[in-house]
């Protein structure tokens, strides 16, 4: 969070960073649309000034409504995207976790799929080798090992992401973790506790966490400063009790 | 990260992609690798039975001299048309995580060039009927080094450029089956034509001829530095291009 105390070191420093996207649209133009398919666009702000500096073990939360800003927020942090204007400083290894997952391949079996995005983490064979064990115990998978992703349910797929994702962090051992909606767990009622619990333990670890969630009660549990976004302005920041407040008063209004 | 581990977890990370890629293309199966053979073979079969209708001139080793035309385009053809959609079949991983985006282009690569490397043994096998000894393979490595650095510059630029231009993978097609017929894969070109303009202009005429000189044991050196100089000047320049666009290309996905 924002200070000026001297001994702050700090781990994240956002200064005035913004973000456009080009909003495509069909064109009215025939001959544009002949050549190609290039579509008119035009620009939206996404991130609109954003300015933060976080310390070292802050554990940080991100609200805001769907399309507010948090994921790109997260993902210019995490250098996936460049800023437009403004600069990003991170100290440190920096993880960025995602809901959406890693890509897993349809045709590929659990197994096989585990060696390619562990190798993609840059984990050498011997490493997935003595992990792949946990990684499908993890996610109660060991059945379904030399099955293909095709033929497993949603919620399977959504458990063998969150294991592999959750034990690739585990061990690179990050200074700052970046969970965008990581928070969405699927699965039965258990393995989502087990999932969670697994969670608490690698944020409460000392590395810097940001969480980006619609989860307002783990935020409330675990962050203790909050960033309420809006339109890709920061609308409010502060102690999480507080902002969680504010932004359910919004809502009821 | 140093240069050298950077280099290390790039190469690990491409590695992964191609055996990947390799894989899905063989749906698992390790017969799944002849399929790779028949496509050239049928082909090799068809164009030597027509040869009496396009060669007039007498071609010494002409199966030698087709199959190894065959074999370059086929490597060229498909490494750059799989390039042209790279970033729209990868936009899940490339949109969750921060992997470098140079080793999706260096891992398709990979994955055509260990395809190459059946095409190769097709090729050795009928060298060795047709009496050429194997004592050309050093100079065949030295030319393919050259083709792959070629290779990756095209696709550096054509996976950038079908992110912008919807209907670059129609278009790369029209333009492969013109190359196809324009390089001298099947035929020589006729004196003073426009065959023989077009292919000054041409990079795969120089690699294709080269090739095959390199198998007869005649290794031209003048060639070869026009090759290298291709294959580098391309390699250069797809990877400026590539590091001005690889981060927007990731937003428009």
């Amino acid at each position: 969070m924002d200070t000026h105390d001297t001994q702050f070191e700090a781990s994240v420093v956002l200064h005035k960073v913004s973000k456009h996207f080009s909003r495509e649209y069909t064109s009215s133009s025939f001959l544009r649309r002949l050549v190609s398919g290039y579509q008119n666009y035009s620009q939206i702000k996404v991130l609109d000034e954003v300015s933060m500096r976080i310390g070292k073990g802050k554990i940080i939360g991100i609200i805001g409504d769907n399309g507010s800003g948090k994921s790109t927020l997260l993902r210019t942090i995490a250098g996936v995207y460049r800023a437009d204007s403004g600069s990003v400083f991170t100290y440190g290894k920096v993880i960025y976790l995602s809901g959406a997952g890693y890509g897993l391949k349809d045709k590929l079996t659990v197994r096989e799929n585990i060696y390619y995005v562990c190798g993609l983490m840059g984990f050498s064979r011997r490493f997935i080798d003595a992990k792949l064990y946990t990684i499908v115990s993890f996610c109660g998978l060991w059945d379904f090992v030399d099955v293909k992703c095709y033929q497993l349910s949603r919620g399977m797929i959504s458990r063998l992401n969150f294991s592999i994702a959750i034990h690739c962090l585990a061990h690179q051992n990050p200074d700052i973790i970046l969970l965008d909606e990581a928070l969405f767990i699927g699965g039965d009622a258990f393995f989502r506790r087990e999932a969670l619990a697994k969670l608490s333990y690698l944020i409460s670890c000392g590395a810097t966490v940001f969480i980006a969630s619609h989860n307002l009660g783990f935020i409330r549990r675990y962050c203790s400063w909050t960033f309420w976004l809006d339109k890709g302005k920061i609308k409010m920041k502060g102690k999480s009790r507080e902002v969680i407040c504010a932004y359910l008063a919004r809502l009821s209004e | 990260m140093s240069f050298v581990e950077s280099f290390e977890q790039l190469m690990r990370t491409s590695n992964t992609i191609a055996w990947t890629g390799f894989r899905l293309r063989n749906e698992g199966s390790y017969f799944g690798v002849l399929w790779y053979l028949f496509e050239p073979l049928f082909l090799f079969f068809v164009l030597l039975s027509l040869r009496p209708v396009f060669v007039k001139e007498a071609i010494p080793y002409y199966p030698v001299y087709l199959l190894t035309g065959i074999i370059i385009f086929n490597f060229f053809s498909k490494a750059t048309h799989y390039s042209v959609s790279l970033f729209s079949r990868n936009a899940s991983l490339l949109k969750s995580t921060n992997i470098a985006r140079e080793s999706l282009v260096f891992g398709g690569v990979l994955q055509f060039l260990f395809s190459h490397f059946f095409e190769f043994l097709l090729l050795l096998v009928v060298s060795l009927l047709f009496g050429i000894t194997p004592g050309w393979f050093f100079w065949y490595l030295l030319v393919l080094v050259a083709f792959v650095f070629f290779i990756c510059g095209c696709c550096f630029i054509l996976c950038v450029l079908g992110v912008y231009f919807n209907d670059l993978d129609n278009l790369w097609s029209v333009f492969m089956r013109l190359l196809w017929f324009l390089t001298p894969i099947f035929y020589i070109p006729p004196n003073n034509s426009i065959f023989l303009f077009f292919n000054f202009f041409n990079p795969l005429f120089y690699f294709i001829t080269l090739f095959r000189a390199s198998i007869l044991g005649q290794f031209l050196f003048e060639t070869f530095f026009v090759v290298l100089f291709f294959g580098l000047f391309f390699f250069f320049v797809g990877i400026l291009f590539f590091n001005l666009f690889k981060y927007r290309i990731v937003e428009r996905i």
